[in-house]
């Protein structure tokens, strides 16, 4: 005999001498296991998912490897609307068998569905939340979460029964009916909504007087049978009840139907039919004052761009206007720094005039004013770009002592502007600009202190290549 | 009519999404012949206690 556990031999008995267990206890656990199996499923065919949960729990209390049964289980509280509890047994399932077994199949199809499973375990927040809510007395809080649970989760039928019960407790006959309906549409033989049927089936005799000895032997049908067609119980009666209500909604559908085809249709499809003939007249206008550009929008388009160039060329006129305004006052004011002595002040603005904005005679000013401050502006301006040179500061030294020997090209420090540029490129490594640098002081400046050192640096580069 | 206070006491909280992965550890799947092995381990266990008890005397 082998071990249905561990799979190793038992020569004698039925105890297994390598895991210990009890081969005839474990043989009757699977046929008892096997037997609520078939119970559920049978249940599970019948819709009554409430029964077929009750087999399925027993049938894997007694083998807890039966990852078949964990599957219909899971099916079943997913049926009712318990998505949770069938997620936990699919997960268990898939972790006893990890291949051939559709539990991981309806795994994945949830985990696909993400916004399905998110829905579906709103609704159950909601529902514990309003059972929260109603332990704690606030009734009208918990009805509101619980019709919204019920509304995105609308198999749970534990929220359904929950209602219900809310719904008899304030007599509320008609709405607990609907939910009663509700939960045996989808659990066949859901025991609370049996119980419930069974209440307000009671409570309805007794209201209305009639034999209470058959209405018990009826009511008592109805808990036997559950949500049968074919019982003798109430329910039958309340079904035919639907059934005639039915019969006549739908007759009074016809009907009115029928009045609507005859008389009211025939002006309606005619109004309607005038309706979206002036729609069409009016669409092709429309199109018709599109492509010609007489459309309201068209004309109202071409006015504003019309507006719009108008303005801007305002815009410049008015800038063009302003910039000689700002240039002239520059000027006055260079006038006035030069008087007062402020040479590099008066030197900063008559250096930013622009020329094209000048009149003749403004050129002419202006000229004679950049004579009076530019040699002094440029000595200082060269000044500090020696400084700058000192230190180290080259880029700073090269714009300060360019601007200086555009000031004061021809002053007696002109010639060591040019020889500090010469030697700020040949650091940057430009010798042709080096060599011009050095070549004007040869050229312009013969009696200058840096002539023959300008010169020899002339031929030494002169003879480097390149 | 039903008493509804008595009627809540009937339900329970359904478990959430957030709880599955608690609920299945905490679980520790077990089956009927799980408990039949604990049960005799835990007789064997007190039988050799009175065995050792009864020797010592």
């Amino acid at each position: 005999m082998i071990c249905s556990r561990c799979s190793k031999e038992i020569p004698t008995g039925h105890i297994c001498f390598n895991c210990g267990a009890d081969n005839l206890l474990l043989q009757k656990a699977r046929t008892a296991s096997l037997r609520q199996y078939n119970k559920g499923v049978a249940f599970a065919k019948e819709e009554d998912y409430s029964a077929a949960v009750e087999a399925l729990k027993e049938c894997v209390l007694f083998d807890k490897h039966n990852f078949v049964a964990r599957n219909l289980l899971g099916i079943a509280y997913f049926q009712i609307g318990l998505v949770t509890e069938a997620l936990k047994e699919w997960i268990i399932s898939a972790s006893i068998k990890k291949e051939k077994n559709p539990a991981q199949r309806y795994i994945d199809s949830l985990q696909k569905n993400a916004r399905l499973l998110e829905k579906l375990s709103d609704g159950i927040n909601m529902y514990n939340n309003a059972l929260e809510q109603f332990k704690q007395g606030n009734n009208d809080l918990a009805v509101i979460q619980l019709k919204k649970a019920v509304d995105i989760n609308p198999s749970l039928v534990e929220a359904n029964n929950l209602l219900t019960a809310y719904y008899l407790s304030v007599h509320d006959k008609s709405k607990a009916k609907k939910t009663i309906y509700k939960t045996l549409k989808i659990d066949k033989r859901n025991p609370k909504a049996l119980e419930y049927l069974a209440e307000l089936t009671s409570s309805e005799k007794a209201v209305s007087g009639k034999n209470s000895l058959s209405s018990s032997t009826e009511t008592e049908g109805y808990i036997e049978n559950g949500y049968n067609e074919q019982s003798n119980g109430i329910f039958k009666k309340l079904i035919s009840a639907f059934r005639t209500d039915f019969a006549l909604f739908g007759a009074g559908i016809i009907l009115t139907s029928a009045v609507f085809v005859t008389l009211i249709m025939p002006s309606t499809i005619s109004n309607e039919q005038s309706k979206i003939d002036e729609m069409q007249k009016r669409i092709s206008e429309l199109e018709d004052e599109n492509i010609n550009g007489t459309s309201a929008f068209a004309v109202k388009y071409n006015n504003l761009e019309e507006e719009y160039k108008k303005l801007q060329e305002e815009n410049k006129k008015y800038q063009g206007e302003y910039n000689v305004k700002q240039q002239e006052l520059d000027i006055q004011t260079a006038e006035a720094y030069i008087a007062s002595g402020e040479f590099d002040s008066a030197a900063e603005l008559l250096y930013n005039l622009k020329a094209d904005l000048l009149t003749d005679e403004d050129k002419i000013n202006v000229e004679d004013l950049r004579a009076k401050c530019y040699p002094q502006a440029g000595e200082t301006l060269y000044d500090s770009g020696r400084e700058l040179f000192n230190s180290g500061n080259l880029a700073e030294a090269k714009a300060s002592l360019n601007k200086a020997l555009e000031m004061a090209p021809n002053e007696n420090f002109s010639d060591n502007i040019l020889y500090f540029l010469a030697q700020i490129s040949e650091q940057e490594g430009d010798n042709a600009q080096a060599k011009e640098y050095y070549g004007r002081i040869v050229n312009e400046f013969s009696s200058s202190d840096v002539f023959t050192r300008s010169e020899q640096k002339l031929t030494e580069l002169s003879s480097q290549r390149g | 009519m039903i008493n509804f206070k008595d009627e809540i006491k009937k339900y329970e909280q359904i478990l959430e999404l957030n709880d599955i992965e608690d609920s299945i550890h905490s679980t520790e799947m077990k089956d009927i012949m799980d408990m039949l092995d604990y049960i005799v381990s835990q007789s064997n266990g007190s039988f050799k206690r009175r065995r050792s008890g009864a020797d010592d005397m």
